[in-house]
């Protein structure tokens, strides 16, 4: 394997209060190439601000503090706010929970697409359009055409997860960064983005973070998974092997899960060790 | 799996029965027929599902029968005794509902112990301060937690003392509205086996409305399968598990339910 696109090591993020200072995010390391990797974690572990640091996207009061953080090259810690801009988008992109919060109400669903390509490209507004339309095509919307000119209000959950997904890969970023993309969709429709996702990365041969809290569907969806826990990466493991992991947390979590598969009586509740908020990240599995 | 009663659950009698229940939506053209003639029986002991993506009229189902929603069609049996439609005192005194988010469903300025002295008060039951101990105690908290306020309790908690309300007055069904959708899958694990818990303690029955198909088949011994304001079939939840459905769309439903697989 190359060199990999995300490299993060030691990274910390905390929060000063009046009070006390909140370690939210403690000194994790992880690397992240033209693959998918999953962040599974409970709320509150660190897992969504992990994504949002990558982006500097953090809240005013946070405090960032890393040995490394560099995107294909570029240390993000030292970038400013102007380059951070011209990166944001164009070459890392977001996908956030839910198209109702995350798309513009007052814009059409075309014109977001077109502006998020106009952004970073010097093309004509008709050439956007075209691109934008193919685009539209790509996340498996019918009639394209009518789609563009349509408020976000006026379509479903489903479909505005999928113009998310064209808006954020229109400008071909290399790294995507999904927040759990598919928690507010229904099973069936969530089936169909996720595809569209898997495809359009694996082509693109991007690099995609997936945050989520479910971990049956982080083992089906990704290539690795790491598993946080109070701020820590817990487990470093790929995905066919999250079913045997080895790490007690994440074994506890797979055995709180009711299943589908096989009946239980009562389900384990997980039981923690204070040991693990300084344990060293598991590294588990044969590496690639 | 022991049950406090022995008799089969086929021979126990019917807890509520719903028979061709409608619920419409506006009038004229615009009307939406969130419920379109469902049926369905409930035996005393016994839990039952209900499953479907948002919006097929599963909510809208229980709504109906917890008397949020009077406007309805068809008839609802509670031991072979149609309810009015507007409901008395002595419907909500044996059954109770237990709302999907324990983060609004509890008053915010309302200690617990007022929380659950009041439907105490209002159903007029003696020993308040022994019931609520008692019932704080069943759901794993235990008396200390009567001085708290909804803010100082996590989700788990609040979920708690929300199964605490709707227990303290010793009613026989639970309606259950996704009630650990809003959860993380550790504290999930913790209410779910509270509620298979108390279930056993208390010859309960309970109706639940869930989207997450491995939570409900946990908890239900029958599931129902809605789409479209219908009940498209009925299954076992070993039916469920064995993937054995008739209708293309359960097929759908309970495929999608387990994990990713990509579409051909």
């Amino acid at each position: 394997m190359d060199r990999p696109l995300l490299e993060v090591e030691d990274l910390s993020v905390s929060f000063r209060g009046a009070h006390r200072t909140v370690q939210a995010v403690r000194g994790i390391s992880f690397s992240v190439g033209r693959e998918k990797v999953g962040i599974v974690g409970e709320s509150g572990s660190g897992k969504s601000l992990t994504g949002r640091t990558i982006l500097k996207l953090t809240p005013k009061a946070a405090t960032i503090s890393a040995r490394k953080l560099s995107f294909d090259g570029i240390d993000l810690l030292a970038a400013s706010e102007r380059q951070m801009r011209t990166i944001r988008g164009n070459r890392i992109s977001m996908i956030l929970q839910d198209p109702k919060f995350s798309l513009n109400p007052l814009m059409r669903v075309g014109e977001q697409i077109t502006e998020a390509y106009r952004l970073h490209h010097k093309v004509g507004g008709k050439e956007a359009e075209a691109r934008a339309l193919a685009m539209l095509e790509a996340v498996k919307i019918r009639d394209p055409a009518r789609v563009f000119r349509l408020y976000p209000h006026e379509v479903s959950g489903g479909m505005g997860q999928r113009i998310m997904i064209a808006m954020m890969l229109i400008p071909e970023p290399d790294l995507i960064i999904a927040d759990e993309p598919t928690s507010a969709l229904d099973v069936t429709i969530r089936r169909q983005v996720l595809s569209i996702l898997d495809e359009l990365v694996t082509r693109r041969g991007a690099g995609l973070i997936f945050i989520s809290h479910d971990l049956n569907l982080v083992a089906d969806f990704c290539d690795r998974v790491l598993v946080m826990y109070a701020g820590r990466i817990m487990e470093d493991i790929p995905a066919r092997e999250l079913r045997n992991a080895r790490h007690p947390y994440t074994r506890a979590l797979l055995d709180s899960l009711p299943r589908l598969d096989r009946q239980t009586d009562m389900l384990q509740v997980p039981s923690r060790d204070p040991a693990w908020l300084d344990g060293p990240t598991l590294q588990s599995g044969s590496r690639a | 799996m022991s049950v406090v009663d022995p008799t089969p659950a086929a021979n126990r009698p019917a807890a509520l029965t719903v028979s061709h229940l409608s619920v419409v939506f506006g009038r004229g053209a615009s009307a939406l027929k969130a419920v379109d003639d469902v049926s369905f029986m409930l035996r005393h002991g016994e839990a039952f599902g209900l499953i479907g993506e948002s919006g097929c009229g599963k909510s809208t189902v229980l709504r109906a029968l917890a008397g949020l929603n009077s406007e309805y069609g068809g008839s609802i049996a509670f031991h072979d005794r149609e309810v009015p439609h507007k409901r008395d005192k002595a419907f909500f005194r044996r059954v109770q509902m237990v709302f999907q988010d324990p983060y609004a469903s509890l008053h915010p300025r309302k200690m617990v112990q007022n929380v659950l002295a009041e439907p105490l008060k209002i159903h007029g039951f003696d020993r308040p301060q022994e019931r609520i101990d008692e019932i704080l105690t069943a759901v794993g908290l235990g008396p200390s937690f009567r001085y708290r306020f909804p803010h100082e309790l996590s989700g788990g908690q609040r979920q708690r003392v929300a199964i605490a309300r709707a227990l303290i007055i010793e009613p026989e069904l639970l309606l259950l509205d996704e009630p650990t959708s809003a959860l993380d899958v550790s504290v999930q694990a913790e209410i779910l086996n509270l509620l298979k818990q108390l279930r056993r303690d208390r010859d309960l029955t309970y109706l639940m409305v869930s989207h997450d198909l491995a939570v409900v088949t946990h908890l239900c011994e029958r599931v129902a399968m809605m789409s479209e304001g219908r009940i498209l079939e009925e299954m076992s939840a070993a039916d469920v598990r064995a993937g054995r459905a008739h209708e293309p769309y359960t097929r759908e439903f309970l495929e999608a339910s387990v994990g990713y697989r990509p579409i051909a």
